[in-house]
């Protein structure tokens, strides 16, 4: 099976793999704690540290806030090598916005190193304040990836449909999430078969537009030839549209693990942000 | 002895019926936020303007705006479900991912409406179809998508509000060219493909 992320084979080697269950990302040890946590409270909790995480500006918060996602991602079993991929795909916002902060900011300090000619300046407060974003940034990233690592698609099916979501919405958002897995192995087989035939993704604009064009004709003409297959299959299965409401084969269950996870995050939540707006 | 009535419908009735929201209109809407999703993070990195980093054009863009104009509300839906998915992928915070991806649903949602207001045809035959295509589904769009796209993030402290116009200036030429170049080429090549779908809608779920 390909993880969604790089398109990589991240199944562990050696005992058959069965020390670990594949999650929506990557794989995870099957002893691991997230497996035992409701989806929902997951979700909870994502939705709690990312607001967190950007309602509160405060070092003193943030660091220690950013200190526990980690530890929650070192005890959920999750590896840090798998980091090396998120921080990428964070990069180009990241990258922005050092560059617009640096450039575009004008935070009070006693020291100007560098006034720019449109009036704003860099100060010694300017660089703790991008770190602290960083920081910030990075909690409500990781609560993600904590997330997405330790979930599968039809336990987010359970989760939305407890929050009394229509069933069809929740379908679209797990069928999408479970066929996400074979149209990125599609795509770069267009890629590949593309660069096969001479082309490379460098160029000017005009060029690059038209080679993306070329490959998104290419990509959405086989999906719409695999969409009246997958239809036909779902109708032969007997989904029908409006049968009313449904029952659930996976019933959500909570156990005292959600109850010690839900708590504490939801009093500091609450202590936190009365604090701040109180 | 009980006698169980069989309602019978009057012949002609399921002819003449209310279209009605089909399976093909769930699958096309999976299939079509999995691709945004794709294209928002993997294929982000193949048109990157710094190599290595994803910055630059975002390949879900001209993408979207058929997606609306062939599936109404479904495109819709997928535009909104699948940058939230490939931004939470790109490791945006889901507070931010909820209303930041809200610039999509204009940037789909426009020409969506402005297509089945004015009857124009999607594969864009006639000078007509072609200038309510650069009105609504280049430039006005863009505008309002552009525009909400560059302020919330101010609001959650990702640049300064003087950035603004110089991130906004970058991220409209951006949009616009690639709806210019990318769209009608998809619009003209690929209606008949979404046609066979049997999930082209004329109004906005049917």
């Amino acid at each position: 099976m390909t993880c969604v992320g790089c398109s990589a084979n991240h199944r562990p080697s050696g005992a058959g793999g069965a020390t670990h269950v594949r999650s929506f990302l990557f794989y995870v040890p099957v002893e691991s704690p997230a497996r035992r946590v409701n989806p929902l409270t997951k979700l909870i909790v994502v939705l709690l540290v990312s607001t967190l995480a950007f309602a509160i500006e405060n070092p003193y918060v943030n660091v220690p806030l950013l200190i526990v996602v980690c530890v929650g991602l070192a005890l959920m079993g999750i590896s840090f090598k798998f980091l090396k991929l998120v921080v990428l795909m964070m990069s180009g916002l990241l990258l922005v916005t050092t560059l617009a902060q640096l450039s575009f900011s004008a935070i009070p300090g006693e020291v100007r190193y560098i006034t720019f000619p449109w009036g704003t300046y860099v100060s010694e407060r300017t660089l703790p304040y991008i770190l602290l974003f960083y920081v910030r940034f990075l909690t409500a990233s990781l609560v993600n990836l904590l997330f997405f690592c330790t979930t599968r698609e039809s336990e987010l099916m359970t989760a939305l449909r407890t929050v009394r979501l229509p069933y069809i919405a929740c379908f679209i958002v797990t069928f999408a999430l479970r066929v996400m897995a074979l149209l990125l192995d599609e795509w770069w087989a267009i890629v590949e078969a593309q660069r096969a035939r001479g082309m490379d993704f460098q160029g000017s604009v005009s060029d690059k537009l038209h080679k993306l064009e070329r490959l998104l004709v290419l990509m959405l003409s086989s999906t719409f030839r695999r969409v009246n297959m997958a239809s036909y299959a779902l109708l032969a299965r007997g989904l029908v549209i409006d049968a009313g409401p449904r029952t659930q084969l996976r019933a959500l269950a909570w156990s005292r693990y959600d109850v010690a996870v839900l708590v504490p995050v939801l009093s500091l939540s609450v202590a936190l942000l009365v604090a701040r707006y109180g | 002895m009980s006698i169980a009535f069989q309602e019978v419908e009057a012949p002609g009735t399921q002819i003449w019926a209310r279209p009605r929201v089909r399976v093909n209109h769930v699958v096309v809407t999976s299939f079509s936020t999995a691709i945004m999703a794709i294209l928002c993070t993997s294929a982000a990195f193949l048109f990157a303007v710094v190599p290595g980093l994803p910055l630059g054009f975002c390949p879900a863009v001209p993408v979207m705006v058929p997606l609306g104009i062939w599936f109404g509300g479904w495109g819709l839906l997928a535009a909104y479900v699948g940058c939230g998915i490939g931004g939470l992928l790109k490791g945006v915070p889901l507070a931010l991912v909820l209303p930041w991806v809200v610039n999509d649903l204009f940037m789909a949602g426009i020409p969506m409406l402005a297509f089945r207001f004015f009857k124009a045809d999607p594969m864009l035959k006639t000078r007509r179809d072609q200038v309510i295509f650069v009105v609504f589904g280049v430039v006005l769009n863009s505008l309002v998508a552009v525009t909400w796209g560059t302020v919330i993030p101010v609001a959650y402290g990702f640049w300064p509000s003087r950035a603004v116009p110089l991130i906004w200036t970058q991220y409209m030429i951006a949009s616009v060219l690639m709806l210019a170049v990318i769209t009608p080429p998809i619009l003209r090549q690929l209606t008949p493909y979404a046609r066979r779908t049997h999930a082209m809608t004329t109004g906005i779920f049917v």
